[in-house]
């Protein structure tokens, strides 16, 4: 499957459902269908946020790394300087404490992380963690069922995103277009299995 | 009696913006055709795309039908979308001579190489509201339809008219003018990435004027020319064009420049008579004003303040002004923000009144007491 230079419209109905995600941290919402049904899902934000303006990195896809960077015309730079970065597993601790938050003044240069990810409603059982998502834009009780591995990728973007208002910025896509934004205020804590916030009532 | 904040939610904010559109929708008259936009409200849009930044004349008449005329709005829907589209690639620079003019005007100097071409123009023509009958307005129009392709197929000016050589090109021959022109060719600066400040290059002022509100242009001229700034001068124009130019882009496959699309700008060079102490009386300078389609008010406000501001170096708040107050979607944005939600800030105001109240009258009270 080819990658292939999105339209106008193509780029800005991304760019809705991106932005839709991110305005209601936990919730899914749905990339264009006719778009996933062509290209794979998690280059679709890739396709339509960078430019030749901007920087990129998607190291564990150093074709499809080569193939966005052809058609967007966006500069491929190591992961810790990208603004743009795609990943189809979950980074390691340090490629994520190792990404661009930003400054102070400039918090808008943290890294847009896109990360590949299985939507599931599989409710928190032994090999899994519940968690329960707050900040602004969170609809209340909103939560979150992961991995281990997720769960492990989560704690570390917690550090990441501890000194606001510098921090990275992720979406989580699946394979079928559902994408879960997760700015940087959106604050995660795992819950136990009867549903509360261990040390909370 | 206490203050008590009242809450919206978001059901009310949907159904808000429901109302506006179905308001906008469902009407009894003609649905407003994009091309009747295009063609009946021309300036409008002209004025859309230049304080937008973005020439695309479909979108813009798209963006005054969504906003129902509210030209701010409209710049808004459009700046809204352009960030939202990638950048393909960066344009050649254009030599402004490479224009085509459709009207050109020289009040300087009544002969003038390529003569005065007048074009589209009400300067000339006294005002009155046109109140035909409709049937009657129609029954011209289809008569002059006929005398359009008439004038159109008629019309074909030598190049001379077409791209005419320029008033300050005969000034430069009589070494009449100050030249500034640089030798070297910095990086523009792009109003677009990051907000400019003062002290700014010129490309960085002339960027923002161009994009700038038409009537906060306007009224900042007027106030520099005429206003509390007393700042007199001589002002002539040496030439008003509206024209249009090539947009030029290099081919990423074969590497040769080819042209993509035209655009129309009007294009003013003022003439400036310098009697400062500091400066060569001799001689002229020249103030340079270009933005999107036709829209010679603001093109002439943006070439008077461009010599103003040169000549004015930083003295006066001038440069701060043009560069952090004359931009639609910041100023109106701001002010626009005072409708939203306070609560919390007023809440506060409100008990910092009480307190000062309170503590005022425990000093009162122990004073008496004394």
């Amino acid at each position: 499957m080819r990658l292939t230079t999105l339209t106008s419209k193509e780029s800005t109905l991304v760019f809705r459902a991106l932005l839709t995600a991110f305005a209601f941290p936990g919730r899914v919402s749905q990339l264009p269908r006719e778009l996933v049904a062509r290209m794979p899902a998690l280059c679709l934000p890739m396709l339509a946020l960078t430019d030749i303006e901007t920087t990129m990195c998607a190291p564990d896809q150093p074709e499809l790394q080569a193939e966005i960077a052809t058609i967007t015309g966006a500069r491929t730079v190591a992961s810790r300087e990208a603004q743009f970065v795609m990943h189809d597993a979950m980074p390691t601790d340090e490629t994520t404490l190792n990404l661009h938050r930003g400054t102070t003044y400039q918090p808008e240069l943290g890294c847009r992380l896109v990360l590949a990810w299985t939507v599931t409603t599989v409710p928190a059982s032994p090999d899994s963690t519940q968690l329960r998502l707050s900040g602004p834009g969170v609809v209340s009780g909103t939560t979150l069922t992961v991995n281990s591995a997720s769960a492990a990728f989560l704690a570390a973007r917690s550090v990441a995103n501890s000194r606001p208002p510098m921090g990275i910025d992720c979406w989580l896509v699946s394979a079928t277009g559902e994408v879960i934004g997760l700015p940087r205020t959106t604050q995660i804590e795992a819950m136990d299995f009867a549903g509360s916030v261990p040390g909370k009532n | 009696m206490g203050y008590v904040s009242a809450r919206g939610g978001l059901d009310a904010i949907r159904a808000a913006e429901k109302l506006v559109r179905t308001k906008r929708l469902v009407s009894d008259s003609n649905w407003l055709e994009e091309e009747q936009i295009l063609d009946k409200l021309r300036l409008l849009v002209d004025r859309v795309m230049g304080e937008a930044g973005l020439w695309e004349p479909q979108l813009a008449s798209k963006a005054i039908r969504q906003s129902e005329g509210d030209a701010t709005e409209a710049v808004h829907l459009l700046r809204a979308y352009r960030s939202t589209l990638p950048r393909l690639a960066y344009s050649e620079a254009t030599d402004v001579n490479d224009a085509q003019v459709m009207r050109r005007i020289v009040p300087a100097f009544q002969r003038v190489p390529g003569n005065q071409l007048l074009g589209r123009s009400v300067d000339y023509t006294a005002r009155f509201l046109e109140r035909t009958a409709d049937a009657d307005a129609r029954e011209e129009a289809e008569k002059l339809r006929g005398a359009e392709r008439e004038i159109v197929e008629e019309k074909n000016p030598p190049a001379e008219e077409i791209s005419p050589r320029r008033l300050i090109d005969l000034l430069r021959d009589m070494d009449m003018l100050i030249d500034r022109r640089r030798t070297d060719d910095p990086e523009p600066f792009d109003i677009t990435r990051t907000p400019a400040r003062p002290p700014a290059p010129r490309s960085a002022l002339l960027s923002s004027m161009s994009r700038a509100d038409t009537g906060a242009l306007v009224n900042q001229w007027y106030r520099n020319i005429l206003g509390p700034d007393g700042y007199l001068h001589e002002v002539t124009l040496g030439e008003v064009r509206h024209a249009t130019l090539p947009l030029n882009v290099r081919h990423p496959v074969t590497g040769d420049v080819v042209t993509v699309t035209h655009i129309r700008v009007s294009e003013v060079e003022a003439i400036e008579d310098l009697e400062g102490i500091d400066e060569d009386r001799t001689r002229f300078d020249v103030g340079y004003g270009l933005c999107f389609g036709h829209n010679e008010r603001k093109a002439i406000a943006m070439a008077n303040l461009d010599i103003a501001c040169h000549r004015d170096a930083g003295h006066t708040q001038l440069e701060q002004s043009l560069l952090l107050t004359t931009d639609a979607l910041d100023s109106a944005g701001f002010l626009e923000h005072l409708k939203l939600p306070h609560y919390v800030t007023f809440r506060s105001m409100i008990e910092r009144k009480l307190a000062v109240r309170k503590m005022r009258s425990n000093e009162a009270s122990t004073h008496d007491g004394a």
